[in-house]
């Protein structure tokens, strides 16, 4: 047997036009599951950036009083648990910074009267937490240390959105997970279709006297290009889909973040071609497999 | 050649096909196979191209030992014979021409002896003109000529038609036969498994008859009335 592999290529080609029906099912299949990973993974991916953007909710402010003694203090609070990251402010700092914002909106003649004799803010501890899931516990413990006069928090706040970004992560992992296995289920069935359309081809190749390379061969080329094909138009089609809704129409709102779309391009060009032609493949090889030993 | 030797083939669901079937069909011979609907002949044919396997005994086609064959190599088995069946099996989206290079297309032959061979067979069953029709622009029994084309084209030692007059009109049904006479003069084994009693009592060939899974008759230039 001489295998020739433009002839494999050619009766790829003719399989697909011949059985242009069924391969335009299989590759409508194919694009729609890639475009709902697809549109699944950059929402989880937005969504997981702009919950990212509300991490400063994990800040604390401790005012302290005015004779209160900034190094047992300090040391103090080293020792709460959970790894705060500690920055003291001195009374001067606090009164610079505050001038500072003043100045931003041009007002800040309105601090002139105050200095270092008649500065009436406090020193503070600013103190940042990553893990907020604690915050009861680290609440208490501020409350142990004495000189403390205000402790200034959104604690609860932070909580609720961690717990929020956890469950959409969550969501949307087994959501990706899920619909990957649906897709490959409908693939296989699909492409199962288009063989089983052509049966009589294969059973007559097989009495003819053809190999199970021969005949099978140009199945996977076809499998292969159906997969290649809607991936590529997959990635068209996921473009300006993350364009138009994404791009034009979230990014007018200030508070949302979108990522650009080259972020995800050759994460896509891999997801999707590593789909098509994983599904492409294997279900050919499967679907045929029961032709063959026939 | 062709030897059956206490061949027995039952199939999964416990039916016994063939029983002790002992047989030798020789080099050039046409030979007719007949029998009742389930009498056996079908599982015959099957048994010859490996589509089923025996359950005992030994079976020898064209030097390949069928018991012992690999899987690997049942296509090189078949590349020896030329099947022809009655529902004519042929591709409706293919021409004439296509349909009959389809058989060498898969053996991996070149463009050039394809293309020879193609147009010398359909000469031979005088459809040259009609190369370019599709399947169902012709007769059914102009579609069983090209069916007969595509049989031979790889130039097998042995053709099986299948009842291969069962879908076209009587007055074909001798075309076809004659056809398959043509055939045999070119040094090829004929094996027509039929129900046609007339063409079998015309052509007194070798009547092989089955009848429950055990050959009831056989005999040279016998007719269609041994059961």
């Amino acid at each position: 047997m001489r295998f020739k592999i433009g002839y494999f290529i050619r009766q790829a080609f003719h399989g697909i036009f011949r059985n242009s029906i069924m391969s335009t099912a299989s590759i409508l299949v194919l694009v729609l599951c890639m475009l709902v990973v697809g549109s699944f993974w950059t929402l989880n991916e937005n969504i997981d950036a702009n919950m990212s953007e509300i991490d400063g909710l994990n800040l604390i402010v401790i005012y302290l009083e005015d004779d209160a003694d900034v190094l047992a203090i300090h040391e103090k609070l080293e020792n709460i648990p959970g790894d705060a990251e500690i920055t003291y402010f001195s009374k001067e700092e606090n009164l610079q910074k505050l001038k500072d914002k003043y100045a931003e909106n041009g007002m800040d003649y309105l601090l002139n009267i105050f200095d270092d004799t008649n500065n009436p803010l406090p020193a503070s501890f600013e103190l940042s937490f990553d893990d907020v899931s604690k915050s009861s516990t680290i609440k208490y413990h501020l409350g142990q240390i004495d000189g403390i006069s205000d402790i200034k928090d959104q604690l609860e706040i932070s909580e609720s959105v961690e717990e929020i970004k956890s469950a959409v992560t969550v969501i949307c992992t087994w959501l990706l997970v899920i619909l990957a296995i649906v897709s490959f289920f409908v693939i296989i069935i699909t492409i199962k279709l288009t063989i089983a359309s052509r049966s009589k081809e294969i059973i007559l190749m097989k009495n003819i006297g053809a190999t199970n390379t021969f005949i099978t061969t140009p199945f996977i080329i076809e499998g292969i290009f159906i997969g290649v094909i809607s991936a590529g138009i997959a990635l068209a089609l996921q473009y300006y889909l993350y364009h138009y809704v994404m791009v034009n129409m979230l990014s007018s709102y200030d508070i949302i973040t979108v990522i650009p779309f080259s972020n995800f391009l050759s994460l896509f060009i891999v997801l999707f071609l590593g789909i098509g032609l994983f599904a492409g493949i294997i279900a050919s090889s499967i679907s045929i497999r029961k032709y063959l030993h026939s | 050649m062709i030897q059956f030797k206490d061949v027995t083939m039952t199939y999964k669901n416990g039916t016994t096909a063939l029983k002790n079937v002992n047989l030798t069909i020789s080099d050039g011979e046409f030979v007719f196979i007949v029998g009742h609907s389930g009498a056996g002949k079908t599982t015959l044919t099957k048994l010859l191209m490996r589509e089923e396997r025996i359950k005992s005994g030994s079976l020898i086609v064209n030097d390949f030992k069928l018991e012992k064959l690999p899987q690997r190599k049942v296509p090189y088995l078949r590349r020896t014979m030329g099947v022809v069946f009655q529902d004519f099996r042929l591709f409706d989206n293919m021409t004439v021409y296509e349909n009959v290079a389809f058989a060498m297309q898969v053996i991996g032959e070149k463009k050039k002896v394809i293309r020879e061979r193609v147009h010398y067979f359909l000469e031979i069953v005088n459809l040259r003109d009609k190369y370019n029709c599709m399947p169902g622009e012709l007769s059914g029994g102009e579609q069983q000529r090209v069916a007969f084309a595509r049989a031979m084209v790889n130039n097998p030692q042995i053709i099986i038609a299948d009842e291969p007059t069962g879908n076209i009109d009587p007055e074909m049904s001798l075309e076809i036969m004659d056809l398959l006479v043509r055939i045999n003069k070119l040094d090829k084994t004929v094996i027509v498994v039929t129900h046609e009693k007339n063409l079998v009592d015309y052509f007194k060939k070798r009547v092989i008859t089955i009848d429950n899974g055990i050959v009831v008759s056989d005999k040279i230039g016998g007719g269609y009335n041994a059961f």
